[in-house]
C-alpha cells in the first residue's frame, strides 16, 4: 500500500464492516508496528484496492500444555504464518481474484519459509462459507473447529513442484 | 493488474498525531501470536506435520491458473 492507498482504502467495501474499518484505520498502523504485513492488489484501472490480506507470525501450540509439559512428551510450539485478515472488494467477487491472493499468500510463505522455519499456514475463518472458500484453496480444517484451517508447507511446495513450478 | 504488494510504512496522518490509540494498536499487533488446538486438532496437525508431503490438487491447479497480473 503507497500513501495513494490511503485514500483508496476509504471506498474498500467487502460488505463486512469489521473488515472495510480494519483496512481503512487500522492497518497502517498495524503494518508499521511490525506485527503484522499487511498486502493489498489493486486495480490501477480504476484506482481501486481490489483485495488485501494480513499475514503475521504465529505459532501453534497445543492448548493443554501444563499436561504435556507434565508427562514430558511435549513438542515445541510449531512456527506458522497465520492469515489475519483477507478481504476481497465485492466489486471485484466475480473475477475469482481471493483464491489468487490466496496464492500470493503460498507464494510469500514459500520465501519466507526459505530462511525461517515456517512449517505451515493457518487461518481462522470468519464462518462456514468462508471456511469452505479456504478448502477449496486446499486447506485443511481442524478437527473439532471447522473454522479453523491449516495447510502445511511441504504440502504446498511438493504442489508448485507437481504443478510444472519450481517454488 | 499488477502483483499485489506489501503495504509500505506510511507517516501518521496529522489529525492522528496525538492518537494514543493507534500506539495501542501497534502493541496489540507486535504480541506473539499463539494457535492453541486441544488434543483431537493438535494430533492431527502434528500427524500432517510429520507425514510425508502429499501434492493437494486443489493447490495444484491454483498454480496452474494465471492470476490478474501473471
Amino acid at each position: 500500500m503507497e500513501q495513494g492507498d490511503i485514500q483508496r482504502a476509504s471506498s474498500f467495501d467487502c460488505g463486512v464492516p469489521v473488515l472495510n474499518h480494519w483496512l481503512q484505520s487500522i492497518a497502517w498502523s498495524s503494518h508499521l508496528g511490525g506485527g503484522a504485513r499487511v498486502h493489498v492488489a489493486v486495480d490501477a484501472a480504476q484506482d481501486l484496492i481490489a483485495a488485501y490480506l494480513c499475514l503475521s507470525a504465529a505459532q501453534a501450540d497445543h492448548a493443554v500444555v501444563p499436561s504435556r509439559v507434565a508427562k514430558g512428551m511435549g513438542q515445541s510450539p510449531i512456527p506458522v504464518v497465520l492469515i489475519g485478515r483477507f478481504a476481497v472488494d465485492s466489486r471485484f467477487r466475480a473475477g475469482g481474484i481471493g483464491k489468487f491472493m490466496i496464492r500470493y499468500a503460498f507464494e510469500e510463505t514459500l520465501k519466507i519459509a526459505d530462511t525461517l522455519g515456517v512449517r505451515a499456514i493457518m487461518v481462522d475463518a470468519k464462518d462456514p462459507g468462508a471456511a469452505g472458500f479456504y478448502t477449496h484453496c486446499g486447506f485443511t480444517a481442524a478437527v473439532g473447529n471447522p473454522l479453523r484451517l491449516f495447510i502445511m508447507i511441504k504440502d504446498v511446495r511438493i504442489s508448485v513442484s507437481a504443478a510444472g513450478i519450481i517454488p | 493488474m499488477p502483483r499485489p504488494k506489501e503495504i509500505e510504512q506510511m507517516p501518521r496522518p496529522k489529525e492522528l498525531e496525538n492518537d494514543t490509540r493507534f500506539d495501542l494498536a501497534v502493541s496489540a499487533s507486535s504480541e506473539n501470536v499463539i494457535v492453541a488446538l486441544d488434543d483431537d486438532a493438535w494430533k492431527q496437525f502434528v500427524e500432517a506435520l510429520e507425514g510425508p508431503a502429499r501434492v493437494i490438487p486443489e493447490v495444484a491447479e491454483l498454480f496452474r491458473t494465471k492470476a490478474p497480473w501473471d
